[in-house]
């Protein structure tokens, strides 16, 4: 019943969120680590991970169990695919952090992370409506 | 992951170039120092960064061991040999040749470096108010 009352969508917004915040983890690293020698910069490989998520999700049932109570709980039975940038070659000191795609990056990835919070509030404010009967 | 732990990532990256700018002005100011602790002219210093992986719970997932934060490991000194300049009434000046030895700092070079320094800083700031903005953001989910 959960199952048609929170449909998958909800999952794959948190998924996203989720997924926002670790490329936000990166780009942040990225940026602090700009004039460090030999850095390379990462970064989530979203359309991967997209991928992989919708490949999750449509086959929900399929997911990891635990087959005791006394194992614990992984932290995510899946680590998102993380890209590593290669260093330039005119790069003197192997580092390969590029400031102003960084800064693009963390803009763009920080305007899809509100967008996808106001989804999400959307999505739980019809659900609301809809349990108020309708405003009532 | 969480939004603290990128907090004291972009912290250390202020930290490391705020490092940069000290050692920067350190250098601009003695550009024309000719005696120091050591002996000879003064020369010039240099931040050695390194980045080192975030101290993580081991059961966080993979992506979290991959986040590093810059630390600023050592400052060396730059052994370029100093920069002889012929003024026979200094009193440092070589007595025979009148040449006297300059600090190695290129005061353009440190120009350039001090703006490298302050524009990364600016970045991390930015940096940091994005994840201010994502932590404020999060809190209105269901509001």
């Amino acid at each position: 019943m959960s199952d048609k009352l929170f449909n998958p969508v909800f999952q794959q917004l948190q998924k996203t969120l989720d997924l926002r915040l670790k490329q936000h983890g990166l780009v942040s690293s990225n940026i602090a680590n700009a004039n460090t020698p030999g850095y390379l910069a990462q970064r989530v490989n979203f359309h991967k991970a997209f991928g992989q998520l919708l490949a999750d999700s449509s086959q929900s049932t399929a997911a990891l169990r635990n087959s005791s109570t006394a194992h614990m709980e992984g932290a995510s039975s899946s680590s998102p695919p993380v890209d590593t940038i290669k260093a330039q070659a005119w790069s003197q000191d192997g580092n390969s952090v590029n400031s102003e795609e960084e800064m693009v990056i963390l803009a763009e990835n920080n305007l899809l992370y509100n967008a996808t919070v106001e989804v999400l509030k959307r999505r739980l404010g019809m659900l609301e409506y809809a349990a108020s009967d309708g405003g009532k | 992951m969480d939004l603290l732990n990128i907090l004291q990532i972009s912290a250390s990256g202020l930290t490391a170039e705020r490092t940069r700018l000290q050692t920067v002005s350190s250098n601009i100011a003695n550009a024309q120092t000719t005696r120091s602790e050591d002996g000879g002219p003064y020369q010039r210093r240099l931040p050695v960064f390194q980045s080192v992986a975030v101290a993580n719970n081991p059961f966080g997932d993979v992506l979290d061991q991959k986040l590093q934060a810059p630390r600023v490991v050592d400052v060396v000194v730059d052994d370029r040999p100093a920069e002889q300049v012929y003024n026979p009434s200094h009193p440092d000046a070589d007595p025979e040749t009148g040449m006297v030895a300059m600090p190695n700092v290129n005061v353009v070079e440190e120009m350039v470096d001090m703006v490298s320094a302050s524009r990364a800083y600016e970045s991390n700031v930015t940096a940091i108010s994005a994840t201010k903005n994502m932590a404020l953001k999060a809190l209105e989910i269901g509001r």
